[in-house]
């Protein structure tokens, strides 16, 4: 607790403050340039279908990088890993601006995840010595840089997959950044601390406009945005095993999609969709074609409304951020 | 009595899948800890023979591959005979989603 304490809090509470301000000044400006670019989705989960906007995630981007760029050299905080964070984090969040605009193919769009962890490599923000369970620190200077760019596709993907109901994106990755923050803050560790705090000023304002019946989308920007940022700082604090048990919901439901569909596709290709929706009830659609997904399984024994599906998968985050606490506290060396 | 055996349905699946995710967990653990074992002696410069590193890789490779279809057999498994009730669904009345 006494590296706990070393850390200077006014460097994280100002980031917190001015990420959540920045957020929600950008509210209206980013609920125009949708309207402008005619980028609306429709929320298909309720019956009269209404239109929302849906690049609500750039919100989150600008915010979480103007708070980081200002407090950084108002703190003297700024270094490579910092400008390595958000060049990495750009990326992503470009990737997805591109995609809301217009849709990728489902094999370019993993590589091009890949490569928005070229920064982090390039920058030398990362430490190749990861804790591993029962093992310790262990050194792999040659496999740590081939890691990154697969462990952005995976976080960037897991993230952006569970983006499927009002909220659901939003809060789970709430969870998943507090866990990170509060084991950064445990062991000391400043920088990623900082970085998961200015990330949680802006989602905490976000998720009170995406929280069901949702005014605003975070969209493919948001949602590979948020999962650049919590990948990004896994790597420069050297968490990245309690963060893929953070993400275990997340990365469990991609990695069933992805299996079930036999590889990279579009999910407008799909034979079968994973539910159906009646009278605003959300229940699993029993065809063995269909997607195996976390909702699916939640929906599996009766219909829920898609608030209480979000609560049930906020429910489950909260039990995996506690396995990931238990693991970085208990079982690594 | 609908809306109590309701609770008690999502009571089942949030238990029933954070026990899910207790294997998955448990599973992961395990198969970090087996290809450390295996592939980490090759991140260390030493003069083991070249067939021992090919095996090193390859029983790598097929914890791997054992551990993505272990893993996508269980959530199958648990989806049909864990957490769906027989004939508690009809079939579909209503507009599909993409979830």
């Amino acid at each position: 607790m006494n590296n706990a304490m070393s850390i200077t809090l006014l460097p994280l509470l100002t980031s917190f403050i001015l990420s959540a301000i920045l957020s929600y000044t950008l509210i209206p400006f980013v609920k125009n340039l949708a309207k402008k670019a005619n980028l609306f989705g429709f929320d298909v989960h309720k019956n009269w279908r209404p239109l929302v906007p849906k690049i609500g995630g750039l919100s989150v981007f600008i915010g979480v990088t103007a708070s980081v760029l200002l407090t950084s050299f108002l703190f003297n905080i700024v270094d490579n890993k910092v400008l390595a964070f958000v060049l990495s984090t750009k990326l992503a969040a470009s990737i997805g601006l591109w995609e809301d605009f217009r849709e990728l193919n489902p094999i370019l769009k993993p590589v091009l995840l890949a490569l928005a962890g070229l920064p982090i490599i390039l920058m030398g923000a990362y430490h190749p010595y990861p804790n591993l369970p029962f093992v310790g620190k262990v050194m792999l200077t040659i496999f740590y840089p081939i890691l990154v760019p697969i462990a952005f596709t995976i976080v960037t993907n897991a993230v952006n997959g569970m983006d499927v109901l009002n909220g659901s994106m939003t809060f789970t990755s709430i969870v998943a950044t507090s866990t990170i923050f509060i084991i950064t803050f445990v062991k000391g560790n400043v920088l990623p601390a900082y970085l998961c705090i200015t990330l949680l000023g802006s989602l905490t304002v976000f998720a009170y406009y995406n929280k069901y019946p949702a005014k605003l989308f975070p969209g493919n920007v948001g949602s590979l945005y948020v999962g650049a940022s919590l990948i990004s700082i896994a790597i420069i604090g050297s968490v990245e095993i309690a963060l893929l048990i953070a993400l275990l919901p997340q990365i469990t439901n991609e990695f069933h999609i992805i299996y079930s569909m036999k590889g990279f596709r579009s999910a407008k290709n799909l034979s079968e969709r994973p539910i159906f929706i009646e009278n605003d009830l959300l229940s699993a659609n029993p065809s063995k074609k269909a997607p195996l997904t976390l909702v699916r399984m939640l929906t599996s024994r009766c219909s829920l409304s898609e608030n209480a599906t979000v609560k049930m998968l906020v429910t489950i985050s909260i039990v995996s951020a506690i396995l990931a606490l238990i693991t970085e506290f208990f079982f690594l060396k | 009595m609908s809306t109590m055996s309701n609770i008690k349905d999502k009571i089942f699946t949030v238990f029933m899948l954070v026990l899910f995710l207790l294997i998955v967990w448990g599973m992961f653990l395990c198969v970090l800890y087996l290809m450390s074992v295996f592939v980490l002696p090759l991140s260390i410069p030493s003069h083991e023979p070249l067939l021992l590193s090919i095996y090193r890789i390859g029983v790598a490779l097929m914890i791997l591959i054992a551990w993505v279809v272990v893993w996508h057999r269980l959530a199958i498994f648990w989806f049909y005979k864990v957490l769906r009730r027989n004939k508690v669904y009809e079939g579909p009345k209503g507009s599909d989603s993409s979830s």
